[in-house]
């Protein structure tokens, strides 16, 4: 890798960053519902705040302003590195991102986590018994895993794990107990697209002339399996793994709600619902970094795996 | 106790928004009864020194939660903090510019900008209770409870303040903790991790009330849920049709089948709980499918669809939309529903392109006179869109409502403020602008081994002084 592609990369991330952030703004723009009287109706309690209270919040925040003066005043801010004010509680959005940021994380990397360890022996132990009941059983597990919706599997887990058993808080941010059952939710719909993942690029790697050699030179069958064929499976799996991470993004929406966590995921959903367009933007946008970075970084992982992929040899 | 919005998302040093809700750390001059009228508070008492000019004497043994004194400068800084920070505040509440001043130590001057009888009850909302002049990141008010402790983006927990003018008993801890979703207040109800869940849905209300460990209170409230009937747009410009549409409605069973019995059949558009409803008063519809029939026979109606817009955040009005489009099948008037989130819902409505809107009215405050405005005044808020741009509105019956509207706005009594807004919802229940659904009703889950919950109408009024748990 040289310098050149690291430079022609961050131009296009930046590209790609300046492109969501006109999108994003553009289309909550454009999207019906008036900032000044949602903002206001949630302030004063439900109560509906009068024609005038509307048109004073408008002009105090600008919202009178054609689109391109709006986006170009929030892109001044964003340069200097201001997000902007919530319209709904005037906090600064970055100080709101930094409170919630650790929350979501917190659930991204358990999930992973989970998703990894559910997935990564069950992909393997499939691939390595085709046909066998455990192969069955991880392939139904991991139907299972894809078709079960978030909300449902949290409720199901709450009940069972917090009413009945009373092992876990039914819900909350803090400690570790408050964690389990949302990354449990989470991770577990990775976990099924993992594991039909890993299944597969195990069955190919297992199939590979390489493995046939190395059986041949009467190597443990671990070592083969685990060694040899795991590292080689693992590129597609890695592109996979970070291309979860947008599963994580969306299903943390969902998963904060039902767990009350308070992450990105409430933040943003209640943004939108408010038509709060600072929190939007600072939100989409980082979550287009992250995107953009995971992507980079997976790139970067590729060749750390098989060194054959050589980033020279891309076209310019 | 489980609330549904954050409780500490908002700054306390202007504080703004659900913050001061519900927690009685600050207490405003005025106070709200249980029959929705003003009584003293931080104020002991006020007079109008001429139309635009008011005079609150402030009461003399109340202490902030930092051992000083409540004095007429604090009040005023408060009001101007909030002003200060939210531009729109002082037009709400009809107050000029630097129009807060102390008369003396213990006496707050407010100038209004017009006359403006019912100003005592607007500043009654929890959004001018008072706050310390030294509030930044701690609250400071003159509440029976103080701030002890907040969590970030999850609960405030609140201490007796032991200062406080009354002395009696008060639980010794009390926090308030943010649970968004409906299902998991219900199931950290039922865990028993949170003694009150703040808006249980009353589709879930009976399970919480037949369970030994749990029960519900419901209280009527001053707001009322109707169906706001396009009068400018066809087929529902046609008033025959819009009677036939009433007559189709069966309010009493609309609220045992969609509300789970928890409500009032609505006979007009405004709560009956607040005082000058005149819902005895009002003209009676059926239910009369067979003569709605007959009066759709005779309108003009020709099988043209109706639209009911929903704001999809609201589940009952979901059901209720479901309900009366089998009604209105029933006498051969054909509906549909649209269903939009709830920021478009207002813009879709206030430009008038349904036929007819599910809306919801309610008031935090003892000052109600904005519902009427709000709705059927030409320059109010759900008509002034269309009003402005092509002289109509959405449901406004006309220059004359607004005439009694105004004048039931600047009346200093409170008969003649129902005789004006009497007369507006005879007319606007007559000529079927609306059709009235039902008024309703708050309701709070509890543990049955807790008690004391001191009911208001205004569900953000609700008290927690007197409340106490069975060990």
């Amino acid at each position: 890798m040289n310098s050149q592609y690291l430079l022609r990369r961050l131009l296009a991330m930046g590209v790609v960053l300046l492109g969501v952030s006109l999108l994003t703004y553009g289309m909550i723009f454009i999207t019906p519902g008036d900032p000044a009287r949602t903002i206001l109706t949630q302030q004063m309690g439900g109560q509906t705040p009068s024609p005038e209270a509307v048109e004073q919040f408008r002009a105090a925040n600008g919202l009178d302003d054609p689109f391109p003066v709006q986006y170009a005043r929030w892109m001044g801010g964003v340069v200097q590195g201001d997000f902007g004010q919530s319209y709904y509680s005037d906090q600064s959005v970055t100080a709101m991102i930094v409170q919630r940021l650790p929350n979501t994380i917190e659930l991204a990397v358990a999930s992973m986590l989970v998703a990894i360890a559910i997935a990564v022996p069950a992909g393997i132990a499939s691939a390595v018994n085709p046909g066998s009941r455990t192969d069955y059983a991880a392939q139904f597990g991991a139907l299972l895993g894809v078709s079960m919706p978030n909300f449902w599997l949290g409720f199901l887990l709450i009940i069972v794990c917090s009413l009945w058993l009373d092992i876990f808080p039914v819900a909350g941010a803090g400690g570790f107990e408050y964690l389990v059952l949302p990354a449990l939710t989470l991770g577990s719909g990775m976990a099924a697209v993992i594991t039909r993942l890993v299944r597969t690029a195990m069955l190919d790697a297992l199939d590979a002339a390489y493995i046939r050699t190395a059986r041949s030179k009467g190597l443990l069958e671990r070592i083969v399996v685990y060694k040899h064929a795991f590292r080689n499976a693992l590129v597609p799996v890695v592109t996979v793994i970070g291309l979860q991470l947008s599963y994580v993004l969306n299903g943390a929406v969902v998963v904060e709600v039902v767990f009350q966590r308070p992450g990105l995921g409430t933040l943003l959903v209640d943004a939108i619902f408010a038509r709060d367009y600072p929190i939007v933007q600072g939100v989409t946008l980082l979550v287009g970094v992250i995107f953009v970075v995971t992507n980079f970084a997976v790139d970067l992982t590729y060749r750390r795996l098989d060194p054959r992929i050589d980033h020279r040899s891309e076209p310019a | 106790m489980a609330v549904t919005r954050d409780p500490t998302r908002e700054k306390w040093d202007v504080y703004n928004g659900v913050t001061p809700y519900f927690t009685h750390v600050f207490e405003p001059l005025v106070g709200v009864t249980d029959d929705m009228q003003t009584e003293p508070l931080l104020a002991t008492d006020w007079e109008a020194v001429d139309e635009t000019t008011w005079d609150f004497s402030l009461r003399e043994d109340v202490t902030f939660h930092n051992g000083e004194p409540l004095t007429a400068a604090a009040v005023v800084h408060s009001f101007e903090s909030v002003f200060e920070q939210w531009s729109w505040v002082p037009g709400w509440i009809g107050v000029e510019p630097n129009g807060v001043t102390a008369v003396d130590k213990h006496t707050v001057r407010f100038q209004t900008t017009e006359p403006f009888p019912a100003f005592p009850g607007t500043i009654s909302h929890n959004y001018f209770g008072i706050q310390h002049p030294d509030a930044t990141d701690t609250p400071v008010g003159t509440g029976p409870f103080q701030v002890s402790h907040v969590e970030k983006e999850q609960s405030v927990t609140l201490t007796p303040y032991e200062g406080y003018r009354n002395d009696a008993e008060r639980p010794s801890k009390l926090t308030f903790k943010w649970i968004k979703d409906p299902n998991t207040r219900l199931l950290s109800l039922e865990k028993g991790s949170i003694d009150i869940a703040q808006t249980i849905p009353k589709s879930r209300a009976s399970s919480v009330s037949d369970a030994s460990e749990t029960a519900i209170e419901t209280g009527l409230s001053p707001s009322a849920g109707l169906v706001a009937v396009n009068l400018y747009k066809s087929p529902t410009d046609d008033e025959l049709l819009r009677k036939a549409l009433n007559w189709a409605v069966d309010q009493k069973q609309l609220v045992e089948s969609a509300l789970n019995g928890i409500g009032k059949p609505a006979r007009g558009p405004i709560s009956s709980v607040i005082p000058w409803a005149v819902h005895d008063d009002l003209p009676t519809y059926g239910p009369d499918r067979e003569k709605a029939r007959e009066l759709v026979e005779k309108s003009k109606y020709d099988g043209e669809t109706l639209s009911i817009l929903v704001n999809s955040e609201n589940t009952d009005d979901g059901t209720i939309a479901q309900i009366l489009n089998g009604w209105f099948s029933d006498i051969n008037v054909k509906s549909e529903i649209r269903q939009v989130d709830p920021a478009s819902f207002n813009d879709t409505f206030t430009a008038g392109e349904a036929n007819l809107t599910l809306v919801g009215f309610g008031s935090n405050s003892a000052a109600c006179d904005y519902l009427i405005r709000a709705m059927f005044h030409s320059e109010g808020s759900d008509n002034r869109k269309l009003h402005e741009r092509n002289g109509t509105g959405v449901y406004n019956p006309g220059p004359e409502i607004d005439r009694l509207i105004e004048d039931g706005y600047r009346a200093e009594t409170m008969a003649k403020k129902r005789e004006y807004y009497g007369e507006v919802q005879k007319r606007v229940v007559d000529t079927g602008a609306v059709i009235p659904l039902y008024y309703n009703e708050h309701v709070l889950g509890r543990q049955s081994s807790v008690s004391g919950i001191d009911g208001h109408p205004i569900d953000k009024m609700v008290g927690w002084s007197s409340l106490s748990r069975e060990q």
